[in-house]
């Protein structure tokens, strides 16, 4: 009789529990189906939404933050760093006394005060959002465009920012636009940029930090699934590279590296790809194609 | 209504968003799109390019010509459309001087079948 009794409650107890998780389900499909999650930038996510996905963004980078850190005295924040910083990182960071480029101002979530993260974050967790970005919240990764060095200086000259008064960091570029004059007039790109060890390198990542894939369908990649360019999947195999170029890997590198060389009419724009990028780029294209 | 009830009429219920939300595919080919369909091995398309939908195309001299009227471009080089896209096929060296892809043997009204073929499929 007992028995019959708890039975029943645990049988009761399963539909409600079924019940309740289909209706939260049904309830985030339609938050989803029927739009009413708000994607526009005008305004941030709710305060829920937020503080689960700035926890998730402390714990993710935390989890992946190599703890060894270098000296940071031993790096160089006044030249090649401060040229850096003024190029790639002022207009949404601002600096102090200067405020971020008029664009910056409409994203959302907003890029942070720089002076604010010099505070907060650690020198390990500064280098690893420089060099990974932070998905879909504006930062980009730099690893693909900066060296470990300029990395390393850009940290330490964050680090000396909140101690400088705006007159202070004024003059510090005011000084440094004068040594520039003298620096012979080549690509910043060129200039600074060491490249990383091969094995540092990954094609795939390569392929989507030069954008490739906003154009191109490349497998292995979820976002690359337009058709602005030809698919690059089983590319390697064609017999010719934008129909002119014999298809070989070197052929490959160069036509990455320099399109425009040898179709000027083509539509593909150079991307200014360094030959190590381009060169893990077409290890990626061999992986993904057939076997000859 | 009990709670059987009630998930029975909630699952329903999602199934029919489901299905009302599926697009259709699958239209049959028209005659013209048919006819265009047999030109790509006629006049020797297939011979360089791939179509999924198209099995005795598997050539891998030009690129595929999958999803058509999705690519943004012709030969990297011309906006695509209808229109442009059977200038192509009449003269593709008019619009890329070193391309690899031979002048084919087309009437206008082909090259047109052809276009309607390749953007249905």
């Amino acid at each position: 009789m007992t028995k019959k009794i708890i039975i029943k409650l645990n049988k009761r107890f399963y539909s409600i529990a079924a019940l309740v998780l289909l209706l939260i389900s049904a309830g985030a499909f339609s938050l989803v189906y029927f739009g009413v999650y708000n994607v526009s930038a005008l305004t941030g996510h709710t305060t829920l939404v937020y503080k689960f996905l700035e926890h998730a963004r402390i714990q993710a980078v935390d989890a992946r933050i190599d703890k060894k850190v270098p000296e940071l005295s031993g790096f160089d924040w006044k030249n090649s760093a401060l040229e850096n910083y003024q190029r790639h990182c002022i207009s949404c960071h601002g600096a102090p006394g200067v405020a971020p480029e008029p664009f910056s101002l409409g994203m959302m979530p907003p890029p942070s005060a720089i002076v604010r993260v010099a505070r907060q974050r650690s020198p390990a967790e500064l280098y690893w959002v420089i060099e990974n970005g932070i998905k879909m919240s504006g930062m980009p990764a730099w690893k693909y465009r900066l060296s470990k060095a300029e990395i390393w200086e850009l940290v330490a000259l964050i680090k000396v920012l909140p101690t400088l008064s705006k007159a202070q960091y004024a003059q510090l570029t005011e000084s440094h636009r004068d040594l520039e004059a003298n620096v012979t007039q080549t690509p910043l790109e060129k200039r600074f940029s060491q490249p990383r060890a091969r094995q540092e390198i990954s094609g795939r990542v390569a392929l989507q930090q030069y954008n490739c894939s906003s154009c191109h369908v490349i497998d292995g990649i979820a976002s690359a699934s337009y058709h602005v360019g030809p698919p690059l999947n089983n590319m390697v195999n064609r017999r010719y590279i934008a129909g002119t170029l014999p298809t070989t890997r070197e052929n490959l590198v160069k036509w990455i590296m320099n399109p425009t060389q040898y179709k000027p009419q083509s539509l593909m724009p150079d991307l200014n790809v360094t030959r190590p990028h381009a060169e893990a780029m077409v290890d990626y294209l061999y992986e993904i194609s057939d076997a000859r | 209504m009990n709670n059987k009830n009630i998930s029975k009429a909630v699952f329903i219920a999602l199934i029919g968003i489901g299905l009302a939300s599926t697009p259709s595919y699958g239209r049959a080919l028209t005659a013209f799109e048919k006819d265009g369909k047999k030109l790509m091995i006629t006049k020797g398309c297939s011979s360089c390019h791939q179509l999924t939908k198209l099995p005795a195309a598997k050539g891998l001299v030009g690129p595929p010509l999958d999803n058509m009227a999705a690519q943004n471009y012709i030969a990297g080089v011309l906006p695509n459309s209808r229109e442009n896209l059977i200038q192509f096929l009449l003269n593709p060296q008019a619009f890329h001087p070193d391309t690899a892809m031979p002048t084919p043997n087309l009437s206008k009204q082909e090259a047109q079948r052809i276009t309607d073929y390749l953007w249905k499929e």
